[in-house]
């Protein structure tokens, strides 16, 4: 369960860990930290490890060896392919939206 | 309360993330939000397992899941046939004809073949698996079917008695005591447990047999088989008691039945694609 500051906020899990591991390597409760600090969601545990699950299956994120209950994890090539796509997507509804806002004030 | 809710994750989930998890919790707290969180992860995590290192290793875990899943739906489908057919017939409901009667004697028919193919896909692994485990004293992996191997003798024991007994006394019969009542019920139980037993029992040897996928082909493609007898089991009791009219048993029993096909028909649909890997 994503719990969100706001209603018009963004981000499902999946792309949420993307972005934060595109900061470098994280484990669990560093990502939910990092994710409640820069998206003002807070991610649940039941929920950050089934996305991360998810991910580590299609090969978007990797675990790095670690201790057994705080292993890292962090973007592979693929994961950061997807995660550069998915941005730039976002980067342009976020271009387009803002346009359209300028264009309409008065 | 969290730990439970831990422990009702997927075995193959536990080996991976369980660790993480459980630490993961005490450091952000177990109040009821992550408590429901972890529930509804625990929930999504067995209806869209999640399968990860080596290609080899999760084909592997595919099939070994698919099997397992399909011989619990199996297990659970077999209990809604006598379950529909006595809550139809046993005294008939007002609807039932000669068509109600007939899709119940064959869903007895195709129970029979169903149950004939899941114990060739059993006996198959019991000579791969199982045998070579107990001739190897890998008392681990068959273990967990003792319980169940054990309360199917003392049941059957109970089920003699009782018929001995009214073989013997067929004046009790009638008027029964409260102590026979009581064993009666007790013996039922133990039916029910038997049935929960049985159902986990070989999943869990599966698993800690951890066999090659190869070995579990066989029995995979004859798991195809048995989800299509449970799909047509379901098909035929919800036509029998839709067909019979009122009586909230046999609705039950036909939705034990409809959630058994449909929980054997996901994981073969997941399954079959990691067969062409095998």
């Amino acid at each position: 369960m994503v719990r969100r500051a706001d209603q018009l906020t963004w981000g499902n899990p999946p792309l949420l860990i993307l972005g934060s591991l595109a900061g470098g390597p994280k484990h669990g409760y560093a990502i939910v930290q990092d994710v409640a600090e820069h998206a003002g969601i807070t991610m649940g545990p039941g929920t950050l490890y089934g996305a991360l699950g998810r991910l580590e299956e299609r090969g978007l994120v990797e675990a790095l060896p670690g201790d057994e209950r705080r292993r890292p994890y962090r973007l592979t090539a693929a994961g950061a392919r997807a995660l550069s796509e998915r941005l730039t997507e976002m980067s342009r509804f976020a271009r387009t939206g803002l346009a359209r806002l300028a264009a309409a004030q008065p | 309360m969290i730990r439970l809710l831990l422990a009702c994750y997927p075995p193959s989930f536990r080996d991976r993330y369980g660790a993480e998890l459980a630490a993961l919790v005490e450091d952000t707290g177990s109040g009821p939000r992550v408590c429901w969180d972890v529930a509804v992860g625990a929930a999504a995590a067995w209806l869209r397992p999640v399968f990860t290192g080596e290609p080899a290793e999760r084909v592997r875990r595919r099939v070994q899941a698919g099997l397992a899943a399909t011989w619990v739906a199996w297990c659970a489908g077999m209990l809604a046939v006598p379950l529909v057919d006595r809550a139809v017939l046993d005294p008939p409901l007002p609807g039932v004809t000669g068509t109600v009667r007939t899709l119940l004697a064959g869903a007895w028919l195709v129970l029979l073949a169903g149950g004939l193919v899941a114990a060739a896909g059993a006996l198959v692994l019991s000579r791969r698996v199982l045998l070579p485990a107990v001739r190897s004293g890998r008392r681990r992996v068959w273990r967990p079917l003792l319980p169940a191997a054990v309360l199917s003798l003392a049941e059957v024991a109970g089920a003699a008695g009782v018929w001995l007994l009214r073989r013997e006394h067929p004046a009790v019969w009638p008027h029964p005591s409260a102590a026979f009542v009581a064993a009666l019920l007790g013996w039922l139980a133990g039916l029910a447990v038997l049935a929960v037993l049985g159902a986990v029992g070989p999943p869990v040897t599966l698993r800690r047999a951890a066999p090659p996928a190869r070995t579990m082909r066989l029995p995979a493609v004859l798991a195809v088989g048995v989800t299509a007898a449970l799909t047509v089991l379901a098909v035929v009791q919800v036509a029998a008691v839709v067909l019979a009219g009122r009586g909230s048993v046999a609705y039950g029993g036909a939705a034990v039945a409809v959630l058994a096909a449909v929980g054997a028909m996901v994981s073969t649909w997941r399954t079959v694609p990691a067969l062409h890997a095998t």
